[in-house]
């Protein structure tokens, strides 16, 4: 079931009820069963898998914390890893490994090697690196090892976080799971706030924005130029949108709860510049996940320029292939890593630069190179292959001379206006939090006020939405 | 990194400063009271905006006596099509209301007849069969899971009481009276006519061997005989339940092309068995016209009349079959296939 679909939201209610009726030591088996059979209306087969990796963290955590030996923590991400290779990785490494080894084991033209063809579960790269972040926690001292194996099976599967995140690290999530969450009433309407303004960008802006991201990237080289230079910009905000829409449906729903989840995106596309972007815009738990379990671990920046340069590739490099098993997510991941390289490397001249120029339009300039950059690296995540991604480059890069004649002339249809008034009205938003956050300003207001924003908030949902309950994007990571 | 749901000052004054169960009841009864206006304005566009729609053509049917119902799937709706269905008018010289819809196997079917039975009593019924209808979930229970088909339904008793004797509409009951998908489109209604219609009618098929196969493969999938067995039972029912009210149910068999009809595989044959046993049992006519019109140029795709087969079809074959049934008593000439 949808997070996004009206029936979830009805179940959400029913639940944050009887969670709020129980007593607080005993709401973790109602959250747990929740979540669990949650999780089963995908495919009560996924259950399994979910099971496995939270057996394999708790096994592995308690002999841990018996015998603190490496061997075990090998073990424990191992066991973890080869469930997401085997469900995520398996094809696409059968699948470039099979024109290597056909030379090599047979003349023979038709050689090729089996594929799994299993269906990835959904969000299992999440769960997958919660166990992991909860073993090597273990490891190293900065988390306990959880006896209770239903309070460990509830960090892993809680309902909010389970299929597109936030990757929450144990240390800070599950000792408020534990607790059982406590009602606050301000941190009920702040969480509600979270979850109206996470489904506006979910269910009105991103996909509103999917027919124009489609109609472009679908065979671009026979598209119009403009056309697919609409469907580059505006699968930028559709896929902002859903992913931090789902990540602020996921820290209301948890704030709803009784609980706090980090901060996952801070308006990235104000960034000044990709380490920024990054390091502290979005999202959140996943850099800082890279930096904890992979950067920290390769050497991070304290073996010299180069290697720093190289961990940073590596990191990316990664970072892409965790979001899927191809090469257009292999190349998105190293671009970022490419323009991170430059970008340090190229900070001494920036700085000059900018203590020439005027602050403020020093700002304005970085934020708008920055989100180009950004922008260029989201068509290879949007591809559905190399080849179309370069098509898509071709296609702007060969029109660009006739660009202006070519947008004066193209036919903008009033869904396109609409859609490009909503990104008007997000960046407005993201301007304003970014000076002042709402949620420090808004209960202030008088009622009626802030209400009128609620109201006109719901009514966009309800008339405008598209409740077809799409799929998050994320979710297939 | 700090939490984003942490509790701001200002925050926690209000929380001091009244019950929150009070507040969230008010802002919840405001908001009900604003969602109902919605709805109510809504339902005023979908009643002035309606057309195809066969809900919309149950809600607004004169109560009393009618004329011919055409039931059916995709089939049969060209039959009510912008021109056609006047033409049909004319020609039969009985007053036709084409109910079909796209993909509405036997149950869809049963429940709009149950609903147009609340409200208006039929002379004639004729329910055009598709065989592929029999076989899948997906036409049936399923379809009846579509909200787009409640999307342009206006609120109305006979369809109420009609989803409510009908298990498999319940799950959209609640959706039907909130009107959540009338709401949703308040802004933009569209054309209450078919995609088909609007884009497609005019259109001529060019025969494609793959295409055809690829068709009757999608219609015809391999489906268990229990679940054929229940659906040919639900056609039985809907027949005793149009003769119970003193209609006469009749089966059309709509005209297709040979290239489609001899691609159809053994279900389809099972299927037929089957419903000339109800024929039999029940006194029931069928009108088969699946030999007439065969060449590609009366269809808009593999198996659809497009507007030069439904005009020639309206005015020809099906309009001679109505037009027998015209004045009091009158039945349908079919006594051969009885």
């Amino acid at each position: 079931m949808l997070p996004n679909s009206l029936n979830f939201l009805a179940l959400l209610g029913a639940i944050t009820l009887v969670h709020y009726m129980l007593p607080q030591r005993h709401r973790w088996w109602m959250l747990l069963l929740a979540s669990v059979w949650l999780y089963s209306t995908f495919n009560s087969l996924y259950l399994l898998l979910l099971a496995y990796t939270t057996l394999v963290a708790w096994g592995v955590g308690l002999a841990l914390e018996r015998e603190r030996r490496r061997i075990w923590l090998v073990l424990g991400v191992v066991a973890q890893l080869a469930v997401l290779i085997l469900f995520k990785y398996a094809d696409f490494l059968l699948e470039t490994a099979e024109p290597l080894l056909r030379p090599l084991v047979a003349a023979n033209e038709a050689f090729a090697l089996p594929r799994m063809e299993w269906l990835l579960p959904v969000g299992l790269s999440f769960y997958v690196f919660s166990c992991i972040s909860y073993i090597v926690d273990v490891w190293r001292g900065t988390q306990k090892a959880e006896r209770h194996l239903g309070h460990l099976a509830l960090f892993v599967a809680f309902f909010p976080k389970l299929i597109a995140g936030p990757i929450e690290r144990a240390p800070d999530l599950l000792p408020q799971l534990k607790a059982g969450g406590t009602f606050s009433e301000a941190r009920v309407v702040l969480g509600l706030q979270f979850l109206l303004w996470g489904l506006i960008k979910k269910v009105v802006i991103a996909d509103g924005l999917v027919s124009f991201v489609d109609a472009g990237f679908s065979m671009p080289a026979f598209q119009s130029a403009v056309t697919v230079l609409i469907a580059v910009y505006f699968y930028a905000f559709q896929i902002y949108c859903d992913f931090s829409g789902y990540s602020d449906m996921a820290i209301g729903m948890a704030a709803i709860l009784g609980f706090q989840f980090r901060a996952n995106f801070l308006r990235p596309y104000m960034s000044r510049n990709v380490s920024e972007s990054w390091s502290s815009r979005c999202p959140i738990p996943l850099s800082r996940w890279c930096r904890a379990y992979l950067c920290i671990p390769l050497g991070g920046s304290r073996a010299g320029k180069l290697r720093q340069y190289l961990n940073l590739m590596i990191v990316f490099g990664l970072s892409g292939l965790w979001h899927g098993a191809a090469l257009t997510f292999l190349i998105w991941g190293l671009l970022n890593g490419l323009w991170q390289v430059i970008w340090l490397s190229c900070r001494p001249v920036i700085t000059k630069i900018s203590a020439v120029m005027p602050a403020r339009l020093f700002a304005v300039l970085s934020v708008l190179l920055t989100f180009h950059l950004v922008l260029v690296t989201w068509v290879f995540f949007r591809a559905e292959d190399v080849a179309t991604a370069v098509a898509v480059y071709q296609r702007i890069w060969g029109a660009l001379p006739q660009m202006p004649s070519l947008l004066a002339g193209y036919n903008y249809t009033p869904a396109f206006w609409y859609s490009l008034c909503l990104i008007v009205a997000l960046c407005l938003v993201e301007w304003l939090q970014e000076r002042r956050p709402v949620e420090t300003w808004l209960p202030a207001w008088p009622r009626a006020a802030r209400w009128s924003v609620y109201y006109a908030g719901l009514a966009l949902l309800v008339v405008t939405g598209h409740w077809g309950a799409a799929e998050f994007v994320y979710m297939q990571f | 990194m700090a939490y984003n749901t942490a509790l701001p000052e200002a925050a926690t004054e209000v929380e001091r400063a009244r019950p929150f169960w009070k507040t969230a009841l008010v802002f919840t009864l405001i908001g009900l009271a604003l969602y109902f206006a919605l709805l109510a304005i809504a339902e005023v566009r979908v009643r002035a905006t309606g057309e195809r729609n066969p809900f919309f053509q149950i809600a607004t049917a004169a109560s009393g006596e009618s004329d011919v119902v055409i039931l059916g799937a995709s089939h049969a709706m060209p039959l009510g099509f912008e021109g056609i269905g006047t033409l049909l008018k004319e020609r039969s010289g009985r007053d036709v209301m084409v109910l079909a819809i796209e993909g509405g196997g036997v149950v869809p079917n049963a429940l709009l007849l149950d609903a147009l039975l609340r409200k208006t009593e039929p002379r004639t019924i004729v329910y055009a069969l598709d065989t592929f209808a029999f076989l899948a979930g997906q036409w049936n229970e399923e379809r009846l899971n579509d909200s787009d088909l409640y999307a342009r339904a206006p609120l109305d008793g006979a369809i109420i009481g009609a989803m409510l004797a009908e298990p498999a509409a319940w799950r959209n009951l609640p959706g039907y009276l909130l009107g959540f998908d009338k709401v949703n489109r308040i802004l933009n209604p569209g054309v209450d006519r078919s995609e088909a219609e609007l884009t497609k009618f005019d259109r001529t098929y060019r025969a494609n061997d793959r295409i055809d196969d690829q068709r009757v493969a999608y219609l015809f999938p391999d489906a268990p005989v229990e679940l054929m067995e229940g659906y040919v039972e639900r056609l039985e029912e809907m027949a005793a339940k149009a003769q119970q009210v003193g209609s006469e149910f009749a089966i059309l068999l709509m005209p297709a092309p040979p290239r489609y009809t001899s691609r159809l595989p053994q279900s389809h044959e099972a299927v037929m068995e089957q419903v000339r046993r109800v024929v039999v049992e029940m006194g029931l006519c069928v009108i088969d016209h699946t030999g007439l019109l065969q060449g590609d140029e009366n269809y808009y795709d593999t198996d659809h009349l497009n507007r030069t087969g439904a005009e020639a079809y309206v005015s020809g074959a099906l309009a001679d079959v109505l037009r027998s049934t015209e004045g009091a008593g009158a039945q349908i000439t079919c006594a051969e296939n009885r």
